[in-house]
């Protein structure tokens, strides 16, 4: 019951996310989750790093929920360093459909009726990409 | 005379906004007035930075322009206490521009050149609301006036 719960509670944050990202490990080092600080550059290679895999994040929303999602997948490889080697916003037309309500009844008989109709909306997708690096002891 | 009336109305109208956040990186220092200048992607950066957050701006309606997009990022620089804004980038679409770039600090003094660069106008004084959240705290976005 608590197991079917938990899928429940997943499937619906998952449904709701507005970050999506993923992670590959490049190397044949493999290590725990890094459970301490994660650091971030969008400009420069640590020195002495050994890159550990690379990353990809997306969302719709904005910078402050994308590049927690970053330290999440760089610290998942078990890295310690995030180097942002792009990120940058993409534009994409969507069509979807908006439902509405409104009075259609009489003044004696009162009613509520919905209507649908499509929108066209230009939606920004802010991206991310680069690799994951371990700079410390391991 | 009628032309006149309608523009003024439009502008008063401030069918525009410009929508700013950032992802702290590094250490924020109280919001200044200083110019800061930003360097888009491309250009040769200084080397002698420390980064301090990811910043983004979006401009929509009338603020849908690659100047308005620059200019969030260096208000939002200014805001974290950033001296500048390095490889920045400004992706247009069909009713909105975003910018995003890397506010930084100098860390000896101003690079050489940093005057110089493009986009470097002295920044509109900052709201006295805007003061800079501690290190790791989210903001919401912030909508500079329309």
């Amino acid at each position: 019951m608590i197991a079917l719960a938990f899928a429940l509670a997943s499937t619906l944050t998952a449904a709701c996310a507005t970050v999506r990202s993923s992670a590959l490990p490049t190397s044949s080092l493999r290590l725990a989750p890094y459970r301490g600080a994660v650091a971030v550059s969008l400009t420069r290679d640590p020195p002495g790093g050994v890159e550990l895999g690379r990353f990809e994040a997306t969302t719709y929303s904005t910078v402050d929920e994308l590049i927690p999602e970053v330290i999440e997948r760089v610290a998942g490889l078990g890295g310690d360093f995030a180097r942002v080697d792009e990120i940058g916003t993409r534009f994409n037309w969507v069509t979807r459909p908006v439902t509405s309500s409104y009075n259609c009844g009489s003044f004696r008989y009162p009613m509520t009726c919905t209507r649908t109709y499509m929108v066209n909306e230009e939606v920004a997708t802010l991206r991310a990409v680069g690799r994951a690096f371990r700079v410390g002891p391991r | 005379m009628r032309l006149g009336a309608l523009a003024l109305a439009a502008s008063l109208c401030g069918c525009g906004t410009t929508m700013t956040a950032h992802a702290l990186t590094g250490r924020s220092l109280p919001a200044h007035r200083r110019a800061v200048p930003v360097f888009l992607v491309g250009q040769a950066p200084p080397s002698n930075y420390e980064e301090v957050a990811v910043v983004q701006a979006v401009g929509r309606g009338d603020h849908a322009d690659d100047g308005h997009a620059l200019e969030g990022l260096r208000e939002e620089a200014a805001s974290l206490g950033c001296d500048g804004v390095l490889a920045a980038r400004v992706d247009v679409g069909s009713t909105q521009v975003a910018a995003v770039g890397v506010a930084v600090r100098w860390v000896a003094g101003p690079p050489p050149g940093a005057a110089r660069a493009p986009w470097s106008q002295p920044p509109t004084p900052p709201s006295p609301t805007t003061a800079p959240p501690a290190v790791g705290v989210r903001s919401p976005w912030a909508a500079t006036a329309p």
